[in-house]
């Protein structure tokens, strides 16, 4: 499913919006045995606005989960997990992290599951970013 | 100009190193490590004055 959400956002963002004033981090981590760093899935997100970060203590994808105060119900997995995964934040230009980030602007999982809505808030963020620039 | 492609041979290693955090715009099929929060607060910071997303992923 996750990587599923990755091709789905280089195809259907970023290819779609290739000057499109974004920054993606990808932050990829074991979820199941089979999961590996050498398995990273290196041809479903190609844009070089993704940046890529193996995040082997799944310190992020924990720190969120607490930080949004989530316990994860995995439905493939078919447990509990102290991760958030399969998910997207989205933040605007101003966002600091200081001792944690601004709140997301928005934030959903799975990726495919909350696709529409990822879709619309970056285009509104976009269109916001566009009206603030110089010469607009 | 030797010089010059000494210095781009160096970069590449050193963008393909282990440890390392691929920067937005150089290549996206490179891979680093991410050790801590602070580490990617600080790369989250870098990106301010952009939107950003960030996705949690798992190979599978």
């Amino acid at each position: 499913m996750c990587v599923a959400g990755a091709r789905w956002v280089q195809k259907e963002i970023l290819e779609k919006q290739p000057d499109a004033d974004v920054r993606v981090y990808a932050v990829w981590f074991s979820m199941i045995e089979s999961d590996s760093r050498p398995g990273w899935p290196r041809d479903a997100l190609t844009d070089p606005r993704v940046t890529h970060l193996w995040d082997e203590e799944r310190v992020l994808g924990r720190w969120y989960a607490q930080d949004l105060k989530l316990k994860m119900w995995s439905r493939s997995l078919k447990t509990w997990t102290d991760a958030l995964w399969d998910a997207y934040l989205l933040y605007g230009s101003e966002a600091r992290w200081t001792s944690g980030p601004q709140p997301p602007m928005s934030w959903g999982t799975t990726i495919m599951e909350s696709r529409d809505e990822l879709r619309a808030k970056l285009h509104s963020l976009l269109r916001e970013a566009t009206k603030k620039a110089p010469g607009h | 100009m030797n010089q010059m492609r000494w210095f781009v041979v160096l970069l590449v290693l050193l963008g393909a190193g282990p440890g390392l955090v691929a920067e937005p715009g150089s290549s996206s099929r490179v891979i680093g490590d991410l050790k801590d929060v602070p580490q990617f607060a600080e790369l989250f910071n870098r990106g301010a004055g952009h939107p950003r997303l960030v996705l949690l992923l798992s190979p599978t």
